[in-house]
């Protein structure tokens, strides 16, 4: 899943103070999963950013509403109707919802409620782990299923490094060596001999080096009317 | 009793099935979300914690606490704003009789279990000075866990407080002993006293 943090209210509350009539914009997929922005944290900040006002005597109006997933055209549309009562939207999707808000409502301005952080997954109630960086050429086939890309803080396809310490990286005694946790995974498979094999040169073009990627699938284009 | 899930509307997080202290929520063949009404006691807690509110009770629950708040803290009350009492039902056998109810309004609830966050919030966007949450003792409590989540909720929502320029100490959680009326009544007053309100009748005619 996409993980996300709230912005601080302060930092929402600035980026709204221009405007009237606010509205606090929730997303039903990736943020409600990540319990950063769904319908209760959606409420949650509508409720906040509202007794704030109150407190500075603003006079601002804040309302909230949610949308099964901000990064698709049709339920965008469902807020159509709210926006002729809207002066700014602060979406709390990803970067991806909030940026497809803005290109289906360009005449209103989107102000980002949350950062989006990393593709990762709950490895407990409360704590997310990024895994995954989406550099379009996957290679944990050879990695005993662990990517070195994500979870090496160099990113090495050779490690590990000098760094590595009592199987911990160097960064943090938090974070366990990537390559560490490939080699003990590969022995435990009895596969160790994988990493005397030399990979062929990487190509990076697939990574975001390229700029915005994009895919294309000619059997699920939608025939459309000229 | 028991709940049930709205698969229609629910994201599929599997927050109530990690939580639930009775492994009621169980993922069907189907990879979706069904609660076993044999093992659930309907606390509340996955209804509250929830993030899209898919849970639904079989009789009132937590969501209809939003409208008991609403419609307690639109009764008239003092001009600076009552205080809002969230009560467990089991937290005290004190009479409540003696409660102004004109500083103080209570709403009694089966478990600590059915605050949100929200609520919290809410009470105060309607006007109240003051929030407090009693719950039962760790060993008191009839629910397990119940204590333990009702304070991450009130933390939330004291930080959240402390950020819109709210003092944080407006919102209380007070673990009581039922057949302690007194403890019941020190609470009262002392949080009374800190807000500016008389909490009991007979003090406010004084």
């Amino acid at each position: 899943m996409i993980t996300g943090k709230q912005k601080a209210l302060s930092e929402v509350a600035q980026m709204a103070t221009s405007y009237k009539r606010v509205l606090v914009l929730g997303c039903g997929t990736c943020t409600t999963i990540c319990f950063a922005g769904g319908q209760k944290e959606a409420a949650e900040m509508a409720s906040s950013l509202r007794l704030l006002g109150q407190n500075e005597k603003r006079q601002q109006v804040f309302s909230e509403h949610t949308v099964r997933r901000q990064c698709e055209w049709e339920y965008l549309d469902e807020i159509a109707p709210l926006l002729k009562e809207t002066d700014a939207i602060v979406s709390l999707s990803c970067g991806v919802g909030a940026q497809a808000l803005a290109e289906r409502f360009p005449e209103i301005p989107v102000l980002p409620g949350l950062d989006t952080c990393f593709m990762g997954l709950p490895q407990e109630p409360g704590v997310w782990i990024e895994r995954c960086l989406a550099c379009g050429d996957c290679i944990i086939d050879t990695t005993a299923g662990i990517c070195p890309i994500t979870r090496c803080a160099k990113g090495l396809l050779n490690g590990p490094c000098g760094g590595s310490v009592d199987g911990q990286c160097e960064i943090s005694a938090d974070i366990p060596c990537a390559w560490q946790l490939i080699h003990d995974r590969l022995a435990s498979q009895g596969l160790l001999s994988r990493l005397d094999e030399l990979p062929p040169l990487r190509d990076w073009s697939t990574s975001h080096s390229g700029g915005p990627r994009r895919i294309v699938r000619q059997d699920l284009k939608v025939k459309k009317a000229p | 009793v028991a709940t049930i899930v709205s698969t229609s509307r629910c994201a599929t997080c599997l927050t109530c099935l990690r939580l639930c202290p009775y492994g009621a929520p169980r993922l069907n063949n189907q990879g979706e979300v069904v609660i076993a009404e044999a093992s659930c006691i309907a606390c509340g807690l996955c209804a509250s914690e929830c993030p899209a509110s898919v849970i639904e009770f079989k009789q009132p629950g937590p969501d209809s606490l939003e409208a008991d708040i609403q419609q307690a803290l639109s009764q008239p009350s003092d001009e600076e704003g009552p205080i809002l009492g969230l009560l467990c039902h089991h937290a005290t056998l004190a009479s409540l009789k003696e409660i102004d109810d004109r500083q103080v309004k209570i709403v009694k609830i089966p478990c600590v279990s059915y605050i949100s966050v929200n609520h919290l919030l809410q009470a105060f966007e309607l006007g109240a000075k003051g929030v407090f949450v009693a719950a039962c003792t760790d060993d008191g409590c009839r629910y397990r866990d119940a204590v333990y989540w009702a304070g991450l909720k009130v933390n939330r929502a004291r930080r959240l407080l402390g950020q819109v320029g709210l003092e944080e100490w407006r919102l209380q959680l007070y673990q009581l002993t039922p057949a302690d009326s007194r403890e019941f009544y020190k609470m009262l007053y002392d949080f009374g006293d800190r807000l500016g309100a008389n909490p009991v009748k007979a003090r406010g005619e004084n």
